[in-house]
């Protein structure tokens, strides 16, 4: 293309071209004339590239004025401006106005405090706070419930919700076998930090780059960032025989950038992995450049998924708090090596890495196997000040004795390890030398040749100090005690440094296997640019992305919680802000929310929300009619409130609220309600789905367990995504399935007993009981035509039941009541819990 | 169209086309003028009449100025593009010929050249007329096309005139005795003329080939051999039929009618038996892939549908008109569902798994869709061989399932009429022996299903033996039903 | 936004019909009213029976339902069709540099020696197709089968390249060739899901459920799961002490309110989810009954080699003849377990293959002749594949020598083969070379194998389309030829 000369372009020559094989576009229809003038055109004006409006800085538009001539230039507040609460109105009235739409009148009461409950906490109100609403005439009324939703600790349980669909979160480990994995920490920190309003910025941060903090007491960062690092540790293990480490440790760190892309950037790439079109605003190279920012993580999808926080209790902490003293009394600068080994235990060397020689293999993918006679090395350690090696090792064979040579099999003995028969981490002691060395292993284990001796890992790092005082033997055998003993723990980021540090190079066409220019860490040209002193490691990278100067998180988290409320995004397509994606509907809007966001509210998420549900545009009553049907099907352009059906989590958490089985308990292990048998079917993995006791039988939906291959089953008729990768929108479906599970899934069906039994002490008649179960689930009351038809169901099923007894006990198998009238209440619950009205947040 | 004439048409003002247009009107002035002038001088020098010269100058001047007018608009509406590149060029050269050599001779006169002005003046002044034919006649052709004048030339005088000889290229005539006819002349030439030479032929020669006649053929063009034969594999003809439509080397080239596969077939079968130019059918070796293909030609060919058989092809060739949406409702009340079985011909598929309670007063429903219904079907359903009688109606029917019913041989007699039919289900029926041969006389019936009917297994195959071309399912004997191998426990 | 406009419309035309059942059948809300509504169906079916909306299919169809048989984890088609006795000479030889430079193996290391093919081969039927004595029952249908050979796709992994052979992609997100189907001619059953899924062999495939997902197409496309053991769809059966009856009124008084809400807030979503519910009301029906084998004939039994209440492969044979029988629009079965890397005593060549032909060779040749036999199969397409083939050289994982026979994952050529629904009876398409490494004549792409299924179902590949994301995709992406020689 020739700037300022069409007719030089080849572009040009090529779009008239008579030629079928040289005419673009190929195969497809040629360019009418209309068209080619104005690329013509454009070309003939020097060919501006416009930046696409997602990667300009974000500007505070200005607030559009409420002059019009209409209300006098404001001197008149006109009806139609009446609805208006906020900033956020005058945008939209801006559009409707355009639009030739009016805004809808405010919703009835009952049905605003549904739906910002559910909204903010992901549950219907309770019935005293809707006394409370109802009861308050004050003009502050709404306001009051918005802080006290705000205020609810359900309110951090309900945006957990959403934040583990894009942090993939789940507790099994994916692929295959798809075995289980300790991450409830994680999810846990993230209903924390909502429910303490932690800024957005700093929220994003630790959990990019927890592990990068600087140093709290005893040299190790604060045990919530490391957690916090779970993020990227929600990644997929796989454990299926014969894969190669380093091939998934890749697809690992692929998904990591495409993750944080599409969370954090509204980014979705994946293409320019193996290539880059012409027209990505993303290079091939930009994309590995960004990945090296990754790649430096010490994970290495190892079997037992290290590195890994461990949390220790009772002797065991004792333990690491005799060791710690300890160091702290002889050689303090030594802790924070030693602190960061006990918590995290690296750096070390994992056996994928030793070279084979004889007698000796791979097993269970990572581990490291060799037989009597049998030898392996380990490739250029640094040994420089080392005074120990750290070794975990077990064998069924009797006192094998392990040798390590330096630099040749026979070369002189650095160490001897008698291998221990359970799976212990030894502590020997090596002799002095400096530099970067082969280390040889050769086993002696005449008694049982044939057994193997496993290594898992080893380390070298220098002694404890205090070899000369008393109790010494003590706190060594105290630290390898620390190391050995199982600990609970779970998978986190941790940076690799010196030797552990990798090299990034280009994947050329996105096969790991061949490796192309060596990049370093940089964020692509289309993120704007980092500031110069910032550092190039994960956390100058995650400050970075949560800087005023980046031009899309701010927009695209705001648009995020915007669609969460309004069951639409400004920008529908969630994931994509590029030029593939949809426009923004209120691009005005989406910057003015975005700026107060990261400048009004110091990215307080709560200040956020709380603007938004304030807005007149939210509190819209959400009923249509044929104009609003006819011109905005899809309510783009907001003259009514959001009708949304409610999340996978929300209709069964309502079921089990409004039913009163619900449980408060908060955080800890996931648990696992009832599902039907069969749901599992994961080879080669014996574990089994063991249906939770007690109120764990009733906990929020955000609790349940997550097995990528088989997610509960409810959850996923419902919209839910398996969680193997970000997903940031969940498409709302309507299908018969669903309709079977609230129709006739064991857990609505307790839940329907259970209000069934609600609904008979609300009332003496049935009329009574029914309007009770109707006013239970909405808070209004039933219109008398509805009445009619529940009050025919429930007679019809009375008599059913009185003429056969046996299935009252059949159909009540939860209480402790057996009668016809809560058999008939029942099916009638039953029914009430499938209403339209009921499923759907209006 | 030219670089140049797409160039400009992206932004041709209207005016422009506007003034282009009144070329058609303005040639015509300087034909006329220039042939007046031409009898008058005729005339004078034959001293027929008397004229003073100043009249034909007159006449010429008026001749010359109209003609370059012409040239003008004609140049203008050239603009607008969309004629053959190389046809226009000519004309417009001519054209301009006709101006300048008027101008000439007007200009001989006007200066009244003494030496040697006569013979110039006479040559521009002929010239330009001779021009103005030829000019006339391109623009003829660029108008009305290549052929206007030949097309309906008389044999004789084509001959003379070294034009084409004619050949209708409309549709295709069935084959008397397929087995009798002579495969290249019969069978291949005509699926040739269909669907290849209108571009390979004496005028257009695309791609310098020739298909018109078989000895060309085998010549092939630019890219050398077309055709192998023996080797329908590796001949480029078959190849680039069976490329995907969207391909560039693909022929017939996208949007162009294409070859059916049968066509396909037919024409690799007869490279494969190495392209003769007389054998017959008989001659050569007939596998079971290509008989159904070349007994298809036996058939009465329908419009457009070319040379193929299996269900598909009277279906493609099938055409109605759209049925009315009340028509449709109508059927669908009584639970069948109505689906477009291709939506650019208007045709149906009746399907009653929903409505088991299907029965004769509901098939009154089928008739106002009679042109449309393709696929009935009607398996498990309540009718009788009574309806039969009005199913016989839609004569457009090619599948009709039955199965599952209470139909029986006067049933099947009923629809012995439908001659596109080629499937036809009557598994689990009353239908017997002779009800099958009723079916096996219908003409165009391909495939016909009498599991658990009252059909004996010796009739069935009786009938297929002496129904080459029908396949007859009557179940599975034993032996099939529980194959030889258990499987190992 | 004008989808949901032909939505609107669609819905609204549902409601009128329904309305008029209620009047002219004087049964009330009663099994006509749900009989008139066709949730899924209907919704399916809206593409093509809301006529003038769109012009699908695009041409007569050849195969109107499909069953698409797909052995996970991929058999070795050097045991079963693609007979290469050049490969029994170089067995144990070193597999030529040339087939290993700048390859990925899933597991190969090194270089590995050729293992030649296990199977006994002979010609069959008279077309004289090649196969193995691994498929005694398949060699009696052999005639009515096209063979693919040569058939080649992009990835090595069983899940991408299961998502690849589905949905064209192979990443998460596209809709399933099932789901396109239903987009594009909707159901012809109302009672029962017009794309159901079958799986046998213990588990999922290992791409989960997004190979019968319905990626951004309208989630009533996706396909609906059948379970063997418990409920045969999950949650279908009513709970205990409620009946049939009770569950219709129940229903009836959920739709009858939805009804008045719709009057009161006019959200056409309400309309939709009258019609799901009594889709499901009839599915909770209809399933049970066409899942019932209990009334099948004990020489169909003998057959296909099952018996009544087992959960296997031969089973779902069975079951996917009964569906296709009322009409379900595709069949997809999964069977897992074909892996056959010689790891271990039940994933290797003479161990596991064999076992898992000798399971599902005959209700796969039993399925051919009950369709034909009931004049199903011309209009029926089988298709039977898997996400990619075997290598012609034997594994040795970590460079060491496999405890078993086995090979590794193999991209560059594998067989594929199709019956019924209009493709060639007894024909042969594409050849490999003589070690079975390459293909060398007709190879076809995953991406052509899905235009041809789509053309036999009447679509041009090129114009079956739906926008997403600003773009119009296609189940081929931007590629896709069909195979025109091996439609008959």
């Amino acid at each position: 293309m020739v700037r300022g000369d069409a007719g030089a372009s080849e572009m040009i020559r090529r779009i008239v071209a008579d030629d079928e094989e040289e005419r673009m576009p190929r195969h497809g229809a040629p360019l009418n004339a209309k068209e080619i003038g104005i690329l013509k055109r454009w070309i003939e004006e020097g060919a501006k590239w416009e930046t696409h409006w997602a990667y300009k800085r974000i500007g505070r538009p200005d607030v559009p004025s409420l002059k019009r001539i209409g209300n006098l230039f404001g001197l008149l507040n006109t009806a139609d401006d009446k609805w208006m609460k906020n900033e956020i109105d005058h945008f939209v009235a801006e559009k409707l106005r355009e639009q030739g739409l009016k805004a809808s009148p405010e919703a009835d009461r009952t049905t605003l405090l549904r739906r910002v409950s559910l909204d903010l906490t992901g549950m219907p109100p309770g019935a005293e706070q809707v006394e409370a609403f109802l009861g308050d005439s004050s003009p502050e009324a709404y306001e009051k419930a918005v802080d006290r939703l705000l205020g609810s600790p359900a309110y951090g349980e309900r945006w957990t919700s959403m934040w583990m669909d894009l942090a993939r979160y789940a507790d099994t480990k994916g692929y295959e076998s798809d075995g289980g994995r300790t991450m409830w920490r994680y999810r846990d920190y993230v209903i924390r930090s909502f429910n303490n309003d932690k800024p957005f910025d700093e929220f994003t941060v630790e959990q990019l780059a927890g592990d990068l903090y600087p140093p709290g007491r005893g040299g190790f960062p604060e045990e919530e960032k490391i957690i916090a690092t779970g993020f990227h540790r929600n990644t997929m293990t796989n454990n299926e025989g014969g894969t190669d480490d380093e091939e998934f440790r890749a697809a690992a760190l692929i998904d990591r950038v495409n993750t944080t892309w599409e969370v954090w950037q509204g980014t979705t790439f994946a293409c320019v992995q193996c290539h880059s079109h012409p027209y990505d605003p993303i290079r091939h190279e930009e994309y590995f450049k960004y990945a090296a920012f990754f790649n430096n993580t010490r994970d290495e999808d190892l079997w037992d998924e290290w590195p890994k926080l461990k949390f220790y209790k009772g002797e065991d902490s004792a333990r690491v708090e005799r060791i710690k003293s300890w160091i702290l009394k002889h050689k303090p600068d030594e802790l924070p090596a030693k602190n960061q080994f006990l918590r995290v235990a690296e750096p070390k060397i994992n056996a994928h890495h030793f070279v084979k020689g004889d007698q000796s293999t791979v097993l269970l993918i990572s581990y490291y196997g060799v037989k009597h006679k049998g030898n392996a090395h380990i490739p250029k350690v640094d040994l420089t000040g080392a005074g120990n090696v750290l070794m975990n090792v077990s064998t069924k064979a009797e006192n094998a004795v392990l040798t390590l040579h330096l630099d040749r099999l026979d070369g002189p003995v650095l160490s001897t390890i008698n291998v221990p028969a359970r799976d212990t981490v030894v502590i020997a002691p090596i002799m002095r030398t400096e530099g970067k060395h082969d280390v040889y292993l050769s086993l002696h284990s005449p008694k049982k040749p044939e057994e193997w001796v496993r290594i898992t890992w080893a380390a070298f790092q220098p002694a404890l100090p205090g070899a000369s005082e008393p109790g010494y033997r003590e706190i060594v055998s105290d630290y390898a005690a620390a190391l050995t003993r199982p600990a609970e723990s779970m998978p986190v980021i941790w940076e690799g440094k010196g030797d552990f540090a990798r090299k990034t190079h280009v994947f050329v066409r996105g096969n790991w296997m061949v490796k192309g220019r060596e990049v370093s860490p940089d964020v692509p040209g289309l993120f704007g640019s980092m500031p110069e002193d910032a550092a190039r490691d994960r956390l100058g990278l995650a400050r970075w992305t949560v800087s005023r100067e980046n031009p899309l998180t701010g927009r695209v988290m705001v648009n995020r919680f915007w669609e969460q409320l309004f069951g639409r995004g400004l920008v529908e397509t969630l994931e994509d802000f590029g030029s593939q994606g949809a426009k923004p509907s209120h691009p005005e809007l989406l910057d003015w929310l975005a700026v107060s966001f990261m400048e009004d509210y110091g990215w307080s998420v709560k200040k956020l929300l709380k603007a938004i549900v304030m807005s007149g545009t939210y509190r819209q009553s959400s009923r249509s009619d044929h104009t609003r049907t006819e011109k905005d099907p899809a309510n783009i352009w907001l003259s009514r409130g959001p009708r949304v059906r409610l999340s996978a989590e929300q209709v069964r958490d309502q079921a089990l609220a409004c039913s009163g089985l619900i449980s408060g308990k908060m955080y800890g292990p996931s648990v696992m309600p009832p599902q039907p048998d069969k749901i599992w079917q994961s080879p080669y993995s014996g574990e089994k789905w063991v249906v939770s006791e007690g109120e764990d039988r009733y906990r929020r939906s955000v609790y349940t367990y997550w097995k990528r291959t088989a997610p509960y089953p409810s959850m996923t008729t419902f919209d839910a995504p398996s969680r193997e990768f970000c997903q940031s929108r969940r498409i709302i479906t309507n299908t018969p399935l669903q309709a079977l599970v609230t129709l006739n899934d064991p857990v609505y069906l307790e839940a329907a007993e259970m209000l069934a039994s609600r609904m008979k002490t609300g009332g003496h008649t049935p009329e009574q009981q029914l309007r009770e179960g109707y006013r239970l689930l909405t808070f209004k009351t039933i219109e008398p035509d509805n009445l009619k038809v529940l009050v025919k169901v429930y007679h019809d099923m009375l008599n059913e039941y009185r003429r056969n007894p046996s299935e009252v006990d059949s159909i009540l198998v939860y209480g402790k009541e057996k009668s016809p009238e809560l058999a008939a209440l029942t099916v009638s619950a039953n029914v009430l819990l499938n209403l339209d009205n009921v499923l759907t947040k209006e | 169209m030219s670089l140049l004439a797409i160039l400009q048409s992206a932004e041709t003002p209207a005016w422009i086309l506007f003034i282009g247009r009144f070329h058609p009107v303005l040639v015509h002035l300087p034909i006329g003028f220039l042939l007046i002038a031409v009898l008058l001088e005729i005339g004078r020098y034959t001293g027929r009449i008397s004229v003073d010269a100043v009249v034909t100058r007159f006449i010429l001047f008026w001749s010359a100025v109209s003609a370059t007018l012409a040239c003008g608009a004609g140049y203008l509406l050239s603009l607008g593009g969309g004629y053959e590149e190389r046809l226009l060029e000519a004309h417009m050269w001519k054209g301009i010929g006709v101006a300048a050599f008027a101008w000439t001779a007007w200009l001989v006169q006007f200066l009244k050249v003494r030496a040697g002005g006569k013979p110039v003046y006479l040559f521009s002044f002929g010239l330009a007329v001779l021009l103005t034919f030829a000019a006339g006649h391109d623009g003829g052709s660029l108008t009305h096309g290549n052929d206007y004048l030949t097309r309906y030339m008389p044999g004789p005088l084509r001959t003379l005139a070294g034009v084409e000889p004619v050949r209708s290229v409309t549709g295709i005539k069935p084959v008397a005795d397929w087995r009798q006819a002579v495969v290249f002349e019969e069978m291949v030439r005509p699926v040739l003329e269909a669907r290849c030479t209108q571009c390979h032929n004496a005028v257009k020669k695309k791609g310098n080939l020739r298909m018109d006649e078989l000895s060309l053929l085998l010549r092939g063009g630019d890219n050398g051999p077309v055709l192998v034969p023996g080797k329908s594999a590796e001949s480029d003809m078959i190849r680039r039929c069976l490329l995907d439509e969207s391909d560039d080397d693909h022929m017939p080239p996208k949007g162009k009618p294409q070859l059916t596969p049968d066509q396909i077939t037919l024409i690799a079968w007869w490279i494969d038996q190495g392209a003769p130019a007389d054998k017959k059918v008989s001659e050569l070796t007939v596998s079971g892939q290509i008989e159904p293909v070349l007994a298809s030609l036996g058939q009465p060919g329908d419009p457009g549908s070319g040379i193929s058989s299996g269900t598909e092809s009277a279906v493609a060739a099938l055409k109605a008109a759209p049925a009315k949406e009340s028509d449709i409702e109508a059927l669908r009340r009584t639970g069948v569902t109505v689906k477009p079985l291709s939506q650019s011909q208007h045709l149906l598929e009746v399907n009653a798994v929903n409505a088991a309670r299907f029965g004769e007063k509901e098939v009154a429903l089928l008739l106002p869709l009679a042109a449309q219904i393709t696929w009935l079907k009607l398996g498990r359903t309540q009718i009788t061989d009574a309806s039969l009688g009005e199913i016989a109606r839609l004569k457009n029917l090619t599948r009709l399932y039955l199965e599952h019913t209470g139909i029986g041989d006067l049933g099947i007699a009923a629809v012995a009429g439908l001659s596109h039919l080629e499937y036809l289900n009557l598994t689990g029926t009353k239908v017997s022996d002779s009800g099958l041969r009723a079916a096996a006389a219908m003409t165009g019936l391909r495939s016909v299903y009498t599991w658990q009917s009252a059909v004996t297994d010796s009739a069935a195959m009786e009938i297929g033996r002496q129904n080459p071309g029908l396949q007859i399912v009557n179940g599975l004997s034993q032996a099939e039903a529980v194959p030889l191998k258990a499987p190992h426990p | 936004m004008e989808n949901l406009l032909r939505e609107l419309e669609h819905l609204s035309l549902q409601r009128k019909t329904r309305r008029h059942f209620l009047q002219s059948a004087g049964l009330g809300l009663g099994i006509m009213g749900l009989g008139s509504l066709a949730g899924c169906s209907s919704t399916g079916s809206g593409a093509a029976e809301t006529a003038g909306h769109s012009g699908l299919p695009h041409f007569a169809p050849k195969a109107r339902r499909v069953i698409y048989i797909h052995m996970a984890g991929a058999p070795s088609q050097l045991e079963l069709f693609d007979y290469k006795p050049e490969l029994a000479r170089y067995h144990g030889r070193d597999c030529p540099a040339e087939f290993l430079e700048g390859k990925k193996f899933a597991f190969i290391q090194g270089v590995p020696k050729m293992l030649g093919p296990q199977g006994k081969f002979d010609r069959y039927g008279q077309s004289g197709a090649w196969l193995s004595d691994y498929l005694p029952h398949l060699q009696t249908v052999a005639d009515e089968i096209t063979f693919l050979k040569a058939m080649h796709t992009d990835e090595f992994n069983h899940a991408p390249a299961q998502l690849l052979l589905h949905t064209g992609s192979p990443r998460l997100g596209r809709p399933s060739l099932g789901a396109w189907a239903m987009y594009g001619l909707g159901s012809e059953n109302r009672n029962l899901p017009g794309f159901i899924v079958l799986a046998s062999g213990g588990r999922q495939p290992d791409a989960g459920k997004s190979v019968y997902g319905s990626g951004f197409l309208p989630s009533v496309y996706q396909g609906v799961q059948c379970r063997t053991g418990g409920d045969p769809v999950l949650y279908i059966s009513d709970p205990h002490g409620m009946n049939r009856n009770a569950r219709q009124q129940t229903i009836e008084a959920i739709s009858e309110i939805n009804q008045q809400i719709y009057d009161d807030v006019r959200d056409p979503e309400i309309l939709t989810r009258i019609s799901q519910y009594e889709l499901a009301f009839r599915m909770q029906m209809s399933v049970p009954e066409v899942t019932d084998i209990s009334k099948e004939p004990q020489f169909i039994l003998d057959m296909y080699g099952v018996k009544p209440g087992e959960g296997s492969f031969g089973m779902n044979c069975l079951l996917a003849r009964k569906l296709v029988e009322n009409d379900v629009r595709f069949v997809q079965l999964f069977d897992w377990g074909w892996d056959g890397h010689g790891t271990s005593s039940n994933a290797n060549i003479e161990g596991g293959l064999r076992a898992k032909c000798e399971a599902s060779d005959r209700p796969i040749a039993a399925l051919i002749k009950d369709l034909k036999m009931r004049g199903l199969l011309e209009e029926t397409l089988v298709v039977f594949g898997a996400e990619f083939g075997r290598t012609p050289m034997q594994e040795n994982r970590n460079g060491l020598v496999m405890p078993y026979m086995g090979r590794d994952h193999h991209l560059e050529a594998y067989t594929m083969w199709m019956a019924g629904g209009g493709v060639k009876r007894g024909y042969t398409h594409g050849e490999t070379d003589e070690l079975g490494y390459y293909g060398v004549k007709d190879r076809v792409h995953i991406h052509d194998l899905q235009a041809t299924i789509l053309h036999l179902m009447g679509f041009d590949h090129e114009k079956l389309t739906f926008p997403f994301q600003g773009r119009n995709f296609r189940l081929t992406d931007t590629q896709g030829k069909v195979v025109r020689q091996a439609i008959a």
